[in-house]
């Protein structure tokens, strides 16, 4: 079970390196000019492309990627000109904990929210909390990204309406980072409640619940010792797949506050055709994604009873 | 039943107005009165003037018949790749495991990162939008499709069509394909939804609608450095926005309990 | 369910605890719109580059001032000997680079071979072209030979390109430069900021500020949020004039309005049809409101031209008048010019604000003149590569923003495909008032307007740029009012 995941997931690594390279390559833009400039002399332009491994068949400029790239060697930005892996992690430093924190924040809504909502379905509290619900869903998060700078930046200035001072400075950076998690993390929030509360209802009409409810406990106690543990199994996956989009849909959000993160390096890459930046950008979140599905496929595989006894 | 009532009517109200749109608007949004910009709410201008003086009500008109647009289109493809790989993996066999491939390399890529790609190939338009929301419904489509096929697959009535002498690609499409009509339905209901919010996403950081394409996203790019002094040119936008895909998910949602013989 | 409450959102409170505003320091903080994609001006040729390190890390021999005129640099002075040819130059003796080497005449000799060099990387190096040898006559003497005289030759020295560079650092500049300036590298974040420090062993006058650190705002809005909050003492370039009132009514900003040397045109490829035919090109052009177009993209900041000259050089004419707005008469003129009615040119248009505000409006103008054209927004790649490399386009909208320019047209392969040799004698003969006249006469492209330099300061700050003669923020004249 656990070779035949891990082979599908190397499958699946390479079968996106291959797609990511052959869009890369049929990109138009010529990065040398780009460097050079207007004024660029011939001879040096022609330098720069041979430097750059611009030139040679396809298959062996492939293969010669991603072998760099499994020694770690992401390539030298055509643009900033430095080695991308450090790119990477300068901004992997300000992407994960955005991911973290509007993750933390959703469930820090969704958990609550789907409880009360789930121990009285149909009543006012189900209704009010699907309402809020929905309108989470429906509010695009770039556009609660703006309305709180509108009131919280530009109105009431108490946060900064965008960028990020670095670690250096943690108070600060938390500071920043403040109306970016709350953008990100609500609408979030908003989806997880409602599977969250569906899967609630689904666990709470079965067996042990009945029994739970028999040894006396109250339907809050049944709700939060034994629903909600078994209920978060079928949602992890799709908690997996919400990290994977807000690591990578956090470049809209990115764009409001102008934070220097994963999603905004690639972005800027695209648009000045640094095409080496955005091939590793793009495989490292491929990485990323996969291996945390796979490590998720894994996990509720040992969670699940009842998974673990089909297997078995 | 509300949900379906509420969710129809705006959904109903969308596709008139972006219909409408297409041949009569208010203001005509390729002029431009830049003494006239930044007006407020007026009698002819009920929203309003945007920076070039052009009618925000007729912008967002114009907008939603973008929006709808992209969001059908990305979604007739998404759903045709998908549906189609959804039959065949029902077959089981390979034609199972190219749909599980398929579906595990669109899933390593987020959302945005598809658009990034294909905007690296192609250039930034409506065209890449198109094809990067699509792409990435097809494994939303193709996983259903899949499981109900194959649990329609077991059923009374496909094996004496199979008794029949009836090839499996016939059965998929004369008894397979109509019985999973209404589900793919409220499926591509909710799917648009979050393609809108996804288009205007992409025409928001540049690689969607480029001018004159009139976008709710791309009016939401503008309004960034209008916002302090003109919020109305944000908020108007954002909420057609967040009512479109309220309207489409409430419909699905409304169309599934309908639907669904369970509930 | 306390418990449970207390998990969830304990980390919240934790990050509420510790977040404070931050503190004020004691340091200068400029607003600038592009990252530099590396810090060294001699290898490449991003304005981005010499706006941060311009002056203010890396010097010349000479410097060209706010005025853009030439000031004495790491050259003290000179002698202008044989007849413009041979230039002698006396260095400043105490000049040290930043990593403790002395500045001599041999480094400078070093720094300009390298321009000049075959396979050099330098992307001005035709400037440069007239130097027959330089030689190091003594340790702070320099001399350098020129074929031919050359009026602008100590303009072209004080460009960032041909600043001095220590030959051991040559390698590591790009990310860890090292120059004579009155700044030193201190630390680069990218996607962030880069900050220089005061260089204590500074030969000349030592700047005001202790640190000086560049911050990274692309985008207009962002620039917007950084000013009002106080994260930038400064913008020299704000990019979003339609806040500028807003800036203004709260009293706590100066905003200087100033020029760029970026002459902006609407280019109409000459090697197309119908462009060829100058009614084509003159129709256009006076189909065109310069007034509303500098009103609605750039909200009224901007100075309407009528040739590729910028209106603060003293030969400027003024020639705006040559081609008056009149869509009468463009009409007329595209009959007249029998212009087929589904001619659909391609309106390319590069990333900027002024490109991409001012392209929809100008589309908007000339549909009312009976000329549709499709917008097709293009990167800065894409432009140099299809537009400026092989010519492939119909219009764009661009700024040239190099000083002194005007020489563009009489290159062989401009993009505009405009060849004319009455303009090169003119350019050649140094009549620069008939260069002017000769490309708005022939309509050589569609003359917009100056991009303005719009800056946007704290009002305690005081000796920053108002024009920019060239393209930097020097910071070195910074000061301020009533400092505590």
């Amino acid at each position: 079970m656990f070779w035949r995941r891990a082979a599908s997931f190397a499958g699946t690594v390479i079968a996106a390196s291959i797609l990511i390279f052959i869009a890369t390559e049929i990109a138009p833009g010529d990065a040398a000019r780009f460097m050079m400039g207007v004024e660029a002399d011939p001879v040096a332009l022609e330098a720069l492309r041979q430097d750059l491994g611009l030139n040679g068949p396809p298959v062996e400029r492939y293969l010669r990627w991603i072998f760099a790239f499994l020694r770690g060697d992401l390539g030298i930005s055509y643009t900033y000109r430095v080695p991308v892996s450090d790119l990477v992690l300068e901004r992997l430093a300000l992407s994960l904990p955005l991911a973290f924190g509007a993750m933390l924040l959703s469930a820090a809504i969704a958990v609550p929210g789907a409880l009360l909502a789930a121990k009285n379905v149909g009543g006012v509290r189900d209704s009010a909390t699907s309402s809020a619900a929905y309108l989470g869903l429906a509010i695009p998060n770039f556009w609660l990204a703006m309305l709180l700078v509108l009131l919280f930046a530009v109105t009431l200035q108490l946060f900064p309406a965008g960028g990020f001072p670095g670690w250096s400075r943690p108070a600060e950076a938390i500071w920043a980072l403040v109306l970016p998690v709350i953008a990100l993390g609500v609408p979030q929030g908003a989806i997880l409640l409602r599977l969250l509360r569906a899967s609630l209802i689904d666990t709470a009409s079965q067996d042990f619940m009945r029994t739970a409810r028999a040894k006396g406990l109250t339907e809050w106690q049944a709700l939060r010792r034994h629903a909600l543990p078994n209920a978060l199994v079928p949602v992890l996956p799709i908690i997996g797949l919400q990290f994977a989009f807000l690591l990578g849909g956090a470049i809209v959000v990115e764009s409001v506050f102008y934070l220097p993160g994963l999603g905004r390096l690639v972005l800027q890459a695209v648009t000045q055709r640094d095409l080496i930046t955005v091939k590793a950008v793009v495989m490292v979140f491929v990485i990323i994604v996969t291996f945390l599905s796979f490590s998720i496929d894994i996990i509720s595989t040992w969670l699940d009873p009842r998974l673990r006894r089909q297997r078995l | 039943m509300m949900r379906l009532i509420f969710g129809g009517f705006i959904v109903i109200g969308l596709l008139a107005l972006a219909a409408l749109s297409l041949v009569w608007s208010p203001h005509d949004v390729t002029v431009f009165n830049i003494p006239g910009r930044f007006s407020g709410s007026s009698q002819s201008h009920w929203l309003g003037t945007d920076q070039y003086g052009r009618d925000v009500l007729s912008m967002i008109l114009n907008g939603a018949a973008t929006a709808v647009f992209v969001a059908i289109a990305a979604i007739a493809i998404g759903m045709t790749i998908g549906v189609a790989l959804g039959l065949a993996a029902a077959l089981g066999g390979w034609k199972d495991s190219v749909l599980t491939r398929v579906n595990d390399v669109i899933f390593s890529f987020p959302g945005v990162l598809v658009a990034v790609l294909l905007t690296a190939s192609l250039g930034p338009g409506l065209l890449t939008a198109v094809l990067a929301i699509g792409v990435f419904n097809i494994p939303v489509f193709g996983q259903l499709t899949r499981s109900a096929a194959r649990s329609l697959w077991q059923r009374d009535f496909i094996l004496s069509a199979r008794a029949v002498g009836k090839g499996p690609w016939r059965i998929s499409f004369d008894h397979i394909l109509p019985n999973l009509i209404s589900l793919i339905a409220v499926q591509a209901s909710i799917q648009i939804s979050l393609a809108i919010a996804a288009e205007a996403a992409l025409s928001y950081i540049g690689l969607g609608a480029q001018p004159p394409t009139a976008s709710w996203g791309r009016m939401l790019a503008e309004s960034q450095t209008l916002f302090a002094f003109r919020p109305a040119l944000m908020i108007y936008p954002g909420a057609a926005i967040a009512l479109a895909v309220l309207g489409f998910s409430l419909l699905g949602d409304g169309l599934r309990t309908l639907l669904d013989p369970a509930k | 369910m306390r418990r449970f409450l207390t998990l969830f959102y304990l980390p919240w409170a934790l990050l509420w605890g510790c977040a404070e505003p931050p503190p004020e320091g004691e340091t200068l903080t400029i607003g600038v719109g592009l990252e530099p994609p590396n810090l060294d001006p001699t290898i490449g040729a991003a304005a981005a580059v010499d706006e941060v390190v311009y002056a203010n890390l890396f010097e010349g021999l000479t410097r060209i001032d706010r005025n853009g005129n030439v000031q004495p640099a790491l050259a003290m002075s000179w002698d202008v000997l044989d007849a413009g040819r041979l230039y002698r130059f006396r260095l400043v003796p105490n000049a040290v680079f930043h990593n403790g080497v002395p500045f001599t005449a041999d480094i400078a000799k070093q720094s300009l071979d390298r321009i000049t060099a075959p396979g050099s990387a330098n992307a001005q190096q035709q400037l440069f072209k007239g130097i027959t040898s330089v030689r190091a006559s003594s340790i702070h003497t320099l001399d350098i030979m020129l074929t031919a005289p050359d009026p602008e030759f100590l303009f072209k020295l004080g460009w960032g390109d041909a600043v001095m560079v220590e030959p051991s650092t040559l390698a590591s500049n790009a990310s860890q430069p090292v120059g004579t300036g009155p700044y030193r590298f201190a630390r680069w974040i990218t996607g962030t900021s880069i900050t220089l420090e005061r260089f204590e062993d500074y030969w000349g006058e030592r700047p005001a500020a202790q640190q000086v650190t560049f911050k990274f705002i692309s985008d207009a809005a962002g620039a917007y949020g950084a000013i009002m909050a106080g994260d930038v003492d400064g913008i020299s370039n704000f990019g979003a004039p339609e806040l500028l009132s807003v800036i203004e009514a709260t009293g706590r900003f100066t905003v200087t309005n100033g020029m760029t040397e970026g002459e902006t045109v609407l280019g109409l490829n000459m090697k197309r049809a119908p462009f060829d035919d100058i009614r084509v090109r003159k129709a256009i052009a006076m189909a065109i409101d310069r007034g509303a177009l500098i009103d609605g993209a750039l909200y009224g900041y901007g100075v309407p031209i009528g040739s590729f000259f910028s209106p603060l050089h003293p030969a400027y004419v003024d020639l705006t008048r040559a081609a008056p707005f009149d869509p009468a008469m463009a009409k007329q003129l595209l009959a007249q010019a029998n212009v087929p009615q589904d001619w659909l040119p391609v309106l390319k248009l590069p990333p900027t604000g002024y490109a991409r505000r001012g392209g929809e409006i100008i589309a908007a103008q000339l549909r009312q003149v009976g000329l549709d054209v499709t917008l097709e927004a293009i990167d800065w790649p894409q432009w140099l590569s299809t537009v400026l490399g092989q010519g492939d386009y119909d219009m764009t909208i661009v700024s040239h923003t190099e000083p002194m320019d005007i020489g563009f047209f009489a290159r062989p392969d401009n993009y505009f495909g405009y060849d004319s040799a009455a303009f090169r004698n003119q350019l050649e003969s140094g009549d620069l008032a008939a260069a002017q006249r000769q490309l708005a006469v022939d309509q050589a492209a569609v003359f917009l307007f100056q991009l303005p330099q719009v800056g946007v300061w704290r009002k305690e700050i005081t000796g920053q740029w108002q024009n920019a003669p060239i393209q930097a923020n020097d910071v070195t004249a910074i000061q301020w009012i009533g400092s505590s």
